[in-house]
């Protein structure tokens, strides 16, 4: 059943990137890489091939007076996956507020507003919010610390300042979603037994707008690493982003490598996790692979 | 010019980001009329001044006139905006038209390219590509192309393979017309509202994209005026010259936020069925 679901989602139309072409993406992406970097004094296939035997050892290569680039790349990867986490969780929480609220009172004053708001928040450039929070909550209020990457407070800046896009993103497709949900008759009927405006939102169309939520953060997540990359340089955040700029910049072409490998297998997981993502959440998706 | 003028009479917010908008292409054309000071001016007396009236952004680490600065750094940002959105558009126009009506292996080339490029965070991307052409206003421009098509290439396969088979082009193809004419004559024409808005999201991302790799560094050389570059320069005096980085900063907000709204905009005025949440109540 669940091998079904899996291929019955892939196959749907109208589905988030295919995941098994991240795993084309990572070849296509290392042999850029491979193409640019190397080729001076070895051919290229013969380092490719190499590369290919060392991989498969679990050799992920290292960085000239680093070290392993596996040591480097699993702190930095931990520290980007909460900093991730905790901005899609603010996303997903600030979007689906707003979504809810702006597709409830469709067209009102307030959804205008918050629709220029939320044009705003995907058109800033990330570094601007991180050094007008900067600004004020690290300097100003002195509440907040400015740089580093050891305890939670020091997520709490870089997660809000990586998570305000993604929450535009799912606001819009929530509010959307909630003017679709908020015509069909068991709403109607809902609000004739007098059920309360929240408890309508949080409890009936939550649930069938949570499907396309899921899906664009699952399609935004390329756009997040993106994102994850100036957040960690504006926050000094030790983070897999900024590793990936110094990496490249000091030209160690095997942590660039493995950047660019861990991405496409977390891409895949991700979409996988997406995948699944939907029988849990809507269990007709099961039902009908049957 | 008509369908401009009855679009922009419409919405408020479409006209003022249009406005906005000419002023930034006004600035960048006029910029040695309007700049107060030489933008490369250095005078280390005067440095890190905060806003006054003789320098309303205040002044840099050198003693240069923020604000000069700025309205050179217009120059930068439209080049790109255009140049490069032109060419992102034009590249994926094509072989989006050449994946949808076409078909077969050249589909499936084409198609994976794109998967795969934006299956890939765009920004590693342009930092690798740069990396490889080595900084400078020219690798940035082949960077973003490079980057960019690909999101124009899905939305125009998807369009001409939804145009072909519609009901007027099977009459034409029943009616003997060529591939070619049909092409030329029904499917480019039809196109054309969704280009226009795609071009207009385009400009937004690729101000935004080369705003990133500006700020990284990667981008134009250090000693150039754009906005970008101002804010990698100036983040570090966040402290002790706010306005020296925000200024910038907020430029580039502003400017692709107005090419959003108007991207927005023009969607719902291209294409009510898709704005179709906004226009039912209206």
């Amino acid at each position: 059943m669940a091998i079904l679901t899996f291929f019955l989602v892939h196959l749907a139309p109208g589905d988030p990137l295919d995941a098994y072409l991240g795993q084309e993406g990572a070849s296509a992406a290392e042999k850029a890489a491979i193409r640019a970097k190397l080729g001076l004094d070895k051919p290229l296939p013969a380092r490719f091939v190499n590369y290919a035997v060392r991989l498969a050892s679990g050799d992920l290569g290292s960085i000239p007076g680093k070290g392993p680039v596996s040591r480097i790349l699993a702190r930095r990867f931990a520290a980007t996956a909460r900093l991730a986490a905790a901005a899609i969780l603010i996303s997903i929480a600030v979007g689906i507020t707003l979504g809810l609220a702006t597709g409830w009172y469709a067209n009102s004053r307030f959804d205008r507003l918050a629709h220029v708001i939320l044009v705003f928040l995907v058109s800033a450039p990330i570094f601007w919010f991180g050094l007008v929070l900067l600004f004020l909550f690290a300097w100003t209020f002195n509440i907040l610390p400015a740089a580093g990457s050891d305890s939670i407070a020091h997520l709490v800046l870089p997660a809000i300042t990586l998570g305000l896009r993604p929450a535009a993103l799912v606001a819009r497709v929530a509010r959307a979603n909630t003017i679709e949900a908020k015509a069909q008759t068991y709403v109607l009927a809902a609000r004739a037994r007098g059920v309360s405006a929240p408890a309508i939102a949080f409890k009936h169309i939550l649930k069938v707008i949570s499907i396309p939520i899921v899906t664009i953060v699952g399609m935004d997540l390329a756009s997040l690493l993106s994102g994850a990359v100036i957040t960690e340089t504006v926050f000094s955040y030790q983070g897999l982003g900024q590793f990936a700029v110094e990496a490249i910049s000091n030209r160690w072409y095997d942590a660039v490598m493995a950047v660019a490998l861990i991405w496409a297998v977390l891409f895949v997981v991700a979409n996988f996790v997406v995948d699944l993502s939907y029988g849990f959440l809507d269990p007709r998706t099961r039902r009908a692979a049957v | 010019m008509r369908a401009i003028s009855c679009f922009v009479a419409g919405n408020k917010v479409a006209t003022m980001s249009l406005a906005f908008l000419i002023i930034v292409v006004a600035t960048a054309v006029f910029a040695p009329c309007l700049a107060p000071y030489d933008p490369d001016a250095q005078d280390f007396t005067a440095a890190r001044q905060a806003p006054s009236f003789s320098h309303p952004f205040g002044t840099d680490f050198q003693g240069s006139d923020v604000l000069s600065k700025i309205i050179y750094g217009a120059r930068a940002t439209v080049a790109v905006a255009f140049g490069v959105s032109t060419a992102t558009v034009a590249l994926g126009f094509l072989l989006g038209i050449l994946a949808g009506y076409k078909g077969g292996l050249s589909e499936t080339v084409i198609m994976r390219v794109v998967d795969v490029t934006l299956a890939f965070p765009a920004l590693l991307l342009n930092i690798i590509l740069v990396a490889i052409l080595g900084a400078g206003f020219e690798s940035l421009f082949l960077a973003l192309t490079l980057t960019g098509w690909a999101a124009v290439a899905r939305i125009t396969r998807g369009l001409v393979i939804s145009l072909a088979n519609a009901q007027y082009v099977t009459s034409a193809h029943a009616l003997g017309a060529t591939g070619t004419r049909i092409l030329l004559r029904h499917i480019v024409p039809n196109c054309a509202s969704t280009i226009v808005i795609v071009f207009a999201m385009r400009a937004g991302a690729t101000v935004l994209a080369a705003a990133g790799l500006n700020y990284l560094g990667l981008g134009d050389p250090q000693d150039t005026n754009s906005w970008g570059t101002m804010v990698n320069l100036a983040q570090f005096d966040i402290v002790t010259a706010w306005w020296w980085s925000l200024a910038p900063a907020t430029a580039i907000a502003l400017t692709v936020l107005a090419m959003n709204l108007i991207a927005d905009a023009a969607r719902d005025y291209l294409d009510p069925r898709s704005g179709a949440n906004l226009a039912e109540q209206r």
